[in-house]
C-alpha cells in the first residue's frame, strides 16, 4: 500500500496535465467541460484518497493490534471502501446519479460510526484516568501497570492516538467520495447541490 | 454586426471586442458569429440558430455554454455535429 502511493501521485500529475492540456487547447464547453474541469477536482480528492490510504497502512504496522475489540474498525473501513468504489463507479458509467447520491447518504452513516468510535475511546481514557491508570492502574486486561519505560500507559497512549487517526483518516476517506460522488453529479445532472 | 472579426488577427480582434464592450455601456449590440469561443467571451446573452436559420436555444450565454438546455446545441458548440 505504501509503495503504491508513489504511482498514485504520478498517474495524478499526468492526469492533471492533460487537464490542463485540454483546458487550453480545446477550449471545452457544455457537457466537455463539466467533465473536463470535475476531474481535474475529482483526480485531487483521488490522490489525497492515496495519501490516507498510506496513512491508515503505517498506522496498521505501528498498531499493537486489539486494545478496543468492540470498535469494528473493519466495518469502517469497508464502508469507506464501498463509498469510493461507488463514486468512482458512478463517474465511470456517467449516468449514474442515483449511486452519487447513495454516497452522500453514506457518508451519514460513517460520520456517525466514526464519531461512536472516537467517543469509545475518549470514554475509556476518562474511565482510566479516574480509577488512577496514569499511576499505576490497570489496562483493559486487567493487567498492573508498571512505570518506567515501555509502560502500560504508554502503550495505551500510543494505540489510542494510532487508533484516533485512523478514524479521523477513514472519515476524511468518505468525505473524498463524497466529493468524488459531487461532481460526478455535476458532470451528469450539471446539479452542483452535492457539491456545496 | 455581421462577423465582425472575421479574418482578423489576435490583436485586430481584441481590439474590436474591446470596442464592442465599451459600446455595450450604452447600447444593445447584436453580433452574429461562427467563432463559438468569441460569442462566449464577449456576449451576455446567445442565440444559437441552426439548420435552416432556426432559432434553437436563447438564453444568458454562461448558461448555453455550460449546460445548454437542446441536445442539438450541446452537440453543436462541442463540435460533434456541424
Amino acid at each position: 500500500m505504501i509503495d503504491g502511493d508513489q504511482a498514485v501521485n504520478d498517474r495524478y500529475l499526468d492526469l492533471e496535465s492533460e487537464c490542463i492540456s485540454l483546458l487550453a487547447l480545446q477550449q471545452p464547453v457544455a457537457g466537455d467541460l463539466r467533465l473536463v474541469t470535475a476531474s481535474f477536482k475529482i483526480i485531487t480528492d483521488l490522490e489525497r484518497i492515496g495519501d490516507l490510504a498510506t496513512n491508515l497502512a503505517g498506522y496498521a504496522l505501528e498498531s499493537s493490534g486489539d486494545r478496543f475489540p468492540e470498535i469494528d474498525l473493519t466495518a469502517i473501513g469497508s464502508l469507506a471502501k464501498r463509498m469510493v468504489t461507488e463514486a468512482i463507479e458512478a463517474y465511470a458509467t456517467g449516468e449514474d446519479e442515483w449511486a452519487c447520491r447513495e454516497v452522500a447518504a453514506l457518508d451519514d452513516d460513517l460520520d456517525a460510526r466514526c464519531e461512536h468510535a472516537s467517543k469509545v475511546v475518549v470514554r475509556y481514557l476518562l474511565g482510566f484516568e479516574l480509577e488512577g491508570g496514569g499511576d499505576g492502574g490497570t489496562d483493559t486486561d486487567g493487567e498492573e501497570s508498571v512505570d518506567g519505560e515501555g509502560t502500560n500507559v504508554e502503550r495505551l497512549l500510543a494505540d489510542v492516538s494510532l487508533l484516533l487517526y485512523t478514524i479521523r483518516d477513514l472519515e476524511r476517506v468518505g468525505d473524498h467520495a463524497v466529493n468524488v460522488a459531487a461532481r460526478t453529479l455535476y458532470i451528469v445532472e450539471s446539479d452542483a447541490a452535492l457539491v456545496r | 454586426m455581421d462577423e465582425p472579426a472575421s479574418a482578423l488577427d489576435p490583436i485586430a480582434t481584441s481590439q474590436i471586442e474591446d470596442l464592442i464592450d465599451d459600446l455595450a455601456e450604452e447600447f444593445t449590440v447584436i453580433i452574429v458569429t461562427h467563432n463559438m469561443q468569441q460569442a462566449a467571451r464577449i456576449s451576455d446573452q446567445t442565440a444559437v440558430f441552426l439548420t435552416g436559420g432556426e432559432l434553437v436555444e436563447f438564453d444568458d450565454t454562461q448558461q448555453v455554454f455550460e449546460n445548454p438546455e437542446s441536445q442539438r446545441v450541446e452537440d453543436y458548440i462541442t463540435g460533434k455535429f456541424g
